[in-house]
């Protein structure tokens, strides 16, 4: 009975969004019912009256095929500053994270920060509803800073690994980025929490409309970066 | 030809800010009036050097007085100062408001045309009224001047803005604020008199508070005077006509990008002739502000103020998009940073050195 319930189908508009994800991503121009067991059954039948015999795994969608990617584009960094990210880190996290961060992303730009508006901070990336994120140039370590930091940054710095030097009563901050620390900071502060806003936006199939407040918006976001952050680090213990 | 406007003051409460509005008046032959409201116009006109040409006004001379009135307030349906065409009258006078609430709204009713001046930023939406005013009686007495340009990319156009030696905490900290609102993203100060750059609390906070550094994220860059730099073209903004070769602002091209940069001196401090302009760059261009009046007591935030509003209406604005599609939906991650602590705690002995 088990098995029977567990072959049948569900509503096309009831499937999680991460199975929704793994098919749509793969075959995102096929109608819907691609992949379900009762086209499966005519394909079988219509093979059968032709005489042919087809193997169980002939049919139906093969899972294990790799999501083709979003494209990536590559700017030219501005001029003393770097991508902290490649091309293969991207490609890396995405493949890892699966088709959920992949399905509606048209595009990650590594882009430059040029005529952009800082306002009061340090750009890391943006979203741009639909599908498009940015990932903006930083400095090389050591970040000097010559104004206060809030105590949420200064919480989020610390818990992505960097060592901060707070004097002169918070008017000059040196941010120092140990090892790879920038690196994972942009892969999971700026890239997986922009995909975070994206999810969110997708999931509920609104392209240039508001979903959420803003304030829950970012902290959807921000919870997400930290779920991946968790992920990844247990794949690096697995790893060894 | 140039055209006498009044200025009249509504309910403004700091004397500091009266003094520099009769200041600004004085810059162009004006009557600075102040609008009655109590004994305390009485003794803001006090302070303010009472003389014939600054008197209180009530409502009904006003009226009855003057024609055509005119509105200087960031109110909708306002139009830009930059080319407005003043109606024929005969005595107009411009109104501004007070620093927090802006023009009362029986003024506002009795006034026949509405101005404001075009800012760029965000987060300051309005200038230091003294200022404000100065920018109106330029633009009002020639007529309006040219029309806001418009441009594909005008960031590429906006030139280095550099501030010398200005004199007073507050007269920096009012052109830091003009600056911020104009659209600059940053300033050099070459602060000779350790006006901005100071360790003394109360001078600055006072020059912070002007400069409302709370909302205004200008980045200040301070220079030496014996700093070399490699600009293009130098503009130096006088009050004078020093040569024959020296162009009014309004025929100077101040739009000229990030090799040029216009320089202002403090001219109370500094003699303009005598200093080494060279050492900013290969061409250096006076620029007069060609003022009516040419005796009159010198406001560094007034010159600057005018001077930034003219090139800021050089630079222009983004050609705005005709197409109706929608907005883009954006989120941005940025570390977030302070860029001046909001307040301070302070003891009552601190608070009486302010």
């Amino acid at each position: 009975v088990v098995e029977a319930i567990q072959e049948m189908s569900r509503s096309k508009h009831t499937r999680p969004y991460q199975i929704l994800a793994a098919s749509r991503v793969r075959a995102p121009y096929e109608p819907r019912r691609r992949g379900d067991k009762s086209s499966e059954y005519v394909a079988l039948r219509t093979l059968k009256e032709l005489g042919i015999a087809p193997g169980v795994n002939q049919i139906g969608v093969d899972r294990d095929e790799n999501a083709p990617l979003p494209r990536i584009l590559n700017k030219q960094p501005r001029g003393g500053r770097f991508q902290p990210l490649s091309r293969s880190d991207i490609i890396e996290a995405l493949q890892f994270f699966g088709a959920s961060c992949i399905y509606g992303i048209k595009s990650i730009s590594l882009a430059s920060g040029v005529g952009r508006s800082t306002g009061d901070g340090i750009l890391l990336g943006a979203y741009v509803a639909p599908g498009r994120v940015l990932l903006f140039d930083q400095r090389p370590s050591p970040w000097r800073l010559t104004q206060r930091l809030p105590e949420v940054t200064i919480q989020k710095l610390r818990r992505a690994g960097a060592d901060l030097d707070i004097a002169e009563s918070g008017l000059r901050t040196i941010i120092t980025w140990p090892g790879e620390t920038l690196r994972a900071f942009l892969l999971f502060d700026g890239l997986m929490h922009e995909i975070g806003h994206h999810i969110l936006q997708h999931s509920k199939g609104k392209r240039y409309a508001r979903v959420v407040r803003t304030r829950d918006h970012e902290e959807f976001a921000d919870r997400f970066a930290q779920e991946c952050r968790a992920r990844w680090s247990a794949r690096d213990i697995e790893k060894g | 030809m140039i055209t006498r406007v009044d200025l009249v003051a509504d309910r403004i409460e700091n004397p500091g800010n009266a003094q520099a509005l009769v200041d600004s008046a004085r810059m162009f032959g004006s009557h600075c009036l102040f609008r009655a409201c109590g004994d305390f116009t009485t003794e803001l006109i006090g302070a303010a050097t009472s003389t014939e040409d600054v008197r209180p006004i009530t409502d009904t001379e006003l009226a009855a007085q003057y024609s055509p009135i005119v509105a200087l307030d960031n109110l909708p349906r306002a139009t830009s100062i930059y080319g407005f065409r003043l109606v024929e009258g005969p005595r107009p006078t411009m109104i501004v408001g007070n620093e927090r609430w802006g023009i009362a709204h029986e003024l506002e009713s009795m006034a026949v045309q509405t101005v404001e001046i075009p800012l760029i930023s965000r987060r300051l939406n309005c200038l230091n009224v003294a200022a404000a005013a100065a920018i109106g009686l330029y633009y009002l007495s020639r007529g309006g001047g040219g029309r806001l340009a418009t441009r594909s990319a005008p960031a590429r156009r906006r030139p280095e803005l550099l501030l010398i030696g200005p004199s007073d905490h507050i007269e920096v900290g009012s052109s830091i604020r003009s600056a911020c609102a104009f659209g600059w993203g940053r300033v050099f100060l070459e602060d000779r008199e350790q006006k901005w750059f100071v360790r003394d609390r109360a001078t600055r906070s006072e020059g912070r508070g002007a400069a409302r550094r709370g909302r205004n994220s200008i980045n200040v860059v301070p220079t030496k005077s014996d700093q070399r730099y490699a600009f293009d073209d130098v503009c130096v903004i006088t009050t004078r006509i020093l040569n024959r070769s020296g162009a009014p602002i309004y025929r100077a091209n101040l739009a000229d990008g990030h090799q040029q940069v216009i320089a202002i001196p403090d001219e109370s401090r500094i003699d303009v002739k005598a200093v080494d302009w060279e050492r900013l760059g290969r061409s250096v261009r006076f620029v007069h502000l060609d003022l009516p009046n040419q005796s009159f007591p010198y406001r560094y935030r007034l010159i600057a103020s005018i001077a930034l509003a003219e090139v800021a209406r050089q630079v222009g604005r983004k050609i705005e998009s005709r197409t109706t599609g929608r907005s883009d939906l954006r989120y941005g991650s940025s570390l977030d940073l302070l860029t001046e602590t909001n307040g301070e705690v302070i003891s009552l002995n601190e608070l009486a050195v302010y």
